[in-house]
């Protein structure tokens, strides 16, 4: 007996405490006490203004990493455009045109372009010189072009310009300058590259793909040198550029009733809110920030300027980012309103300890390094009250 | 300690840690949550209470005064499990909570003298209860919220028992109360809102002291004359009010994290208990207890404030226990200890002037484990509660298993 109950004693406890569980319900809700309920409240800056403040300023950016070089010029920017090209000649051609079997028949430049700012029936045209001086693209910008060397003369001609190629000749001479270097370095002259120019009839800018952008070369501006050897093969060689950048110069207006978002320039924008109206203790379920545009001031390009980020700012006379600033917001274009969540940030400077931690947040066009749109919001002193920037909060407190 | 003892002991270590609790009683959210009056399956058996008892062969949880009989050094432990059928007039839910009942050390210093030193740490309240349900709300939309509560007091103690003159005893305990209370309140929203599910956890941590005395009386058995009563005894207890230090933090999960959102200290008052019992002894092993216990709980606040529905706390109980008293049996079912009682308790929850009340009934045995060892085993059966006036009706159970050893630990042999 002893030994049976020994053997069973442990498995039957065992049994007894094994739970049945069954999902919460609502059985008992109406004795919660009304003191530690949740409620829902909303605050909508357009109902209930609060003081914000909207800016617009310059930021240097480094186009370097921008995957499309622009060229061209409209009313408020001009973007030139710079190519590099690895020496396009093999060292058998080289030893052929020593030999004098080796003709330049015609060289041209294809490119596609994948970016348009301005009517197509707008004139889009440019000049092309030889850069005589050497050049980098990292940090390269409208200081370093005022330095850059290059030859007056247009070296283009010959330019079919459509919606989806642009196609312009080279003078040959500029092949064999070419070919000539690379058999004799003592004595031919360098070239450098390409230095693209709009000219001043010129009233839309155009994209193409840059060398950071397609490593493959699939898509990218192309260089393209018809030769002739031995007076029986006619063949072509096709170089893509190698070191590209692209430098945007103009000016940015200066009404402070709008805040100027623009690509190239690089022109951004500022805006703070003061929230101190909101009581402590609350957790932010959704904080949706809305910006109208001014359609007819903005120019917008194709593919469009469509998301404007948003950052944190931790000094907002100095414009600098905390650690955290890294992540990024996105308001995404709805008809005439760039909205989306800014739940993080508004959470963020609630929740702080830290004194005087809303220093306000930057906006700028997530397309800015690559495009030269101009996107005109109205900002906080717009004098309709109803498109002045816009942040609606819902939030949960206890009662 | 031989091996079977050892397993027992680790599986009842163990089983809370496995099982989690789901959920109890909304009645618990207000005050410090539902009462523990029992530490053992024993005491639960008998009907919750037992002030007047001594036992050589068990701890009194009530009385430190019942420790004057103690024989050997003892330790009880043991896990007790809740389940609650839990019915409103719309809808109805079962939750089940296993919790560790504590453990209780008990070592005679001087058996003639009834002197017994003895500590532990019991729970002595409890908080759980899981409520949730839909919500359409004008500004959010529809989404779940969730109001959850858990945790509860412990309380620590170390106590002296002593004879007196005339074959009265005394008792007396430190009591330290520590716990920790967490009530969550959250917002959960569907993948297609657009709004982030968040949530509030208020916690609430208790510290403080207090003391209680207790007293046993002498064998007033030869007032009846009687053959048939052995033993009669009056007990009394009183444990004091306490003021507990409660350190609050309100912890918010937000989007980017847990968010420490403020912090307080403040004073709750925990009422004082009393309490009488009586304890009877009958020719052929069977003993009767009958007690009434009372706490002030309409005098509870926490920082100043009281819930308003909070009452004066009273129980009333009796209990039956069968112990074979020829000591000389050997057979395991001679041994074995039946016990059953009863109780009806006005508890400490009050709403819209309707007291909720709890009428229960127990059962419950020991078997032994070798020599003044046993594995007690406790069942308690009861309703608690209204639907009236949109409260509550619990059929609620509670099943205690309590390890009782007795080992000649620090006992000091005659020469």
């Amino acid at each position: 007996m002893n030994r049976l109950y020994k053997f069973l004693l442990i498995p039957i406890l065992s049994i007894f405490f094994i739970s049945c569980n069954e999902d919460p319900t609502s059985t008992g809700a109406g004795l919660l006490p009304e003191d530690g309920k949740i409620q829902f409240k909303q605050f909508d800056t357009q109902n209930f203004p609060v003081t914000q403040s909207s800016a617009t300023f310059n930021a240097d950016v480094d186009l370097d990493q921008s995957i499309t070089l622009l060229l061209g010029k409209n009313s408020y920017a001009e973007s030139v455009m710079l190519l590099n090209f690895p020496n396009p000649f093999s060292d058998s051609m080289i030893t052929y045109y020593k030999n004098n079997q080796f003709k330049v028949r015609k060289t041209w430049m294809e490119m596609m372009p994948v970016y348009k700012l301005g009517e197509e029936s707008r004139t889009f045209d440019f000049n092309v010189h030889q850069i005589r001086s050497a050049w980098s693209s990292a940090g390269f910008d409208k200081d370093s072009l005022a330095q850059l060397n290059y030859d007056a003369v247009n070296v283009s001609f010959d330019k079919n310009i459509t919606d989806s190629l642009i196609t312009f000749k080279i003078n040959n001479s500029v092949a064999e300058e070419m070919l000539n270097y690379q058999a004799n370095s003592t004595t031919g002259t360098k070239n450098y590259g390409f230095y693209f120019k709009p000219t001043s009839n010129c009233e839309r800018i155009v994209g193409f793909n840059s060398y950071d952008g397609f490593l493959d070369g699939e898509f990218l501006p192309v260089l393209k040198i018809e030769y002739e050897l031995k007076t029986t093969t006619v063949d072509t060689i096709l170089v893509s550029p190698l070191v590209d950048i692209h430098v945007v110069t103009g000016s940015v207006p200066t009404q402070n009733q709008f805040i100027y978002l623009q690509g190239g320039l690089v022109s951004r924008g500022f805006l703070s809110f003061d929230l101190s109206s909101l009581p402590k203790e609350i957790i932010v379920n959704s904080a949706k920030l809305e910006l109208t545009v001014d359609t007819l001031k903005s120019f917008n390009g194709v593919p469009a300027s469509d998301s404007i980020e948003v950052k944190a700012l931790k000094d907002s006379v100095a414009k600098t980012f905390t650690s955290d600033s890294l992540i990024v917001s996105v308001l995404k274009k709805t008809n005439n309103i760039y909205s989306g969540e800014i739940t993080w940030l508004i959470q963020r400077w609630l929740s702080s300890t830290i004194a005087g931690v809303n220093q306000g947040m930057q906006l700028s066009l997530a397309d800015e390094v690559r495009s030269a749109s101009r996107i005109v919001i109205h900002g906080s002193r717009s004098t309709d009250l109803l498109k002045r920037p816009r942040l609606k909060i819902v939030y949960m407190q206890k009662k | 300690m031989n091996k079977t003892k050892f397993i027992i002991v680790l599986l009842l270590l163990s089983l809370p840690l496995d099982v989690l609790p789901s959920g109890g009683s909304i009645y618990s959210r207000y005050g410090l949550g539902d009462f523990y009056f029992s530490f053992s399956a024993r005491r639960m058996a008998l009907g919750d209470l037992g002030i007047a008892t001594a036992d050589f062969d068990y701890l009194n949880y009530l009385n430190p005064a019942g420790w004057n009989k103690v024989r050997l050094s003892r330790f009880e432990t043991g896990i007790i499990t809740h389940g609650n059928g839990i019915s409103s007039n719309s809808s109805s839910v079962f939750h089940t909570q296993t919790i560790f009942s504590g453990m209780m050390l008990g070592f005679p210093l001087e058996r003639d003298l009834g002197l017994t030193l003895a500590g532990g740490i019991v729970p002595y309240s409890n908080v759980n209860y899981d409520v949730s349900y839909e919500e359409d709300d004008p500004i959010a939309g529809k989404h779940f919220v969730q109001y959850n509560g858990d945790g509860g007091l412990s309380k620590a103690f170390i106590g002296l028992s002593v004879k007196l003159p005339f074959d009265f005893a005394l008792g007396a305990s430190f009591d330290y109360f520590t716990g920790k209370i967490e009530h969550i309140s959250s917002a959960e929203f569907g993948p297609e809102s657009e709004f982030i599910s968040a949530s509030f956890a208020r916690d609430y941590s208790y510290h403080g002291i207090g003391f209680t005395l207790g007293l046993i009386s002498n064998n007033l058995a030869d007032i009846f004359g009687s053959e048939f009563i052995k033993d009669l005894r009056l007990g009394f207890i009183y444990s004091s009010q306490s003021q507990l230090n409660t350190d609050t933090t309100v912890t918010s999960t937000t989007l980017i994290g847990d968010v420490e959102s403020s912090t307080g200290s403040f004073k709750t008052e925990l009422p004082g208990r009393i309490g009488v019992g009586i304890s009877l002894m009958v020719n052929g092993g069977y003993s009767i207890t009958a007690d009434y216990l009372y706490q002030a709980f309409s005098n509870y606040s926490a920082n100043g404030k009281n819930f308003g529905v909070l009452r004066d706390l009273s129980k009333i109980s009796l209990g039956v226990e069968y112990r074979n008293p020829d000591v000389r049996s050997y057979s395991f079912w001679e041994q074995v200890m039946l016990r059953g009682g009863l109780s009806y308790e006005s508890t400490q929850y009050e709403f819209n002037g309707k007291g909720i009340d709890q009428i229960s009934l127990y059962t419950g045995f020991s078997m032994p484990l070798g020599f003044d060892n046993t594995l007690d085993l406790g069942f308690q059966f009861g309703r608690r509660g209204t639907k009236e006036g949109n409260l509550l009706s619990e059929n609620f159970y509670k099943f205690s298993i309590t390890l009782s050893i007795g080992e000649l630990w620090f006992i000091r042999t005659e020469r």
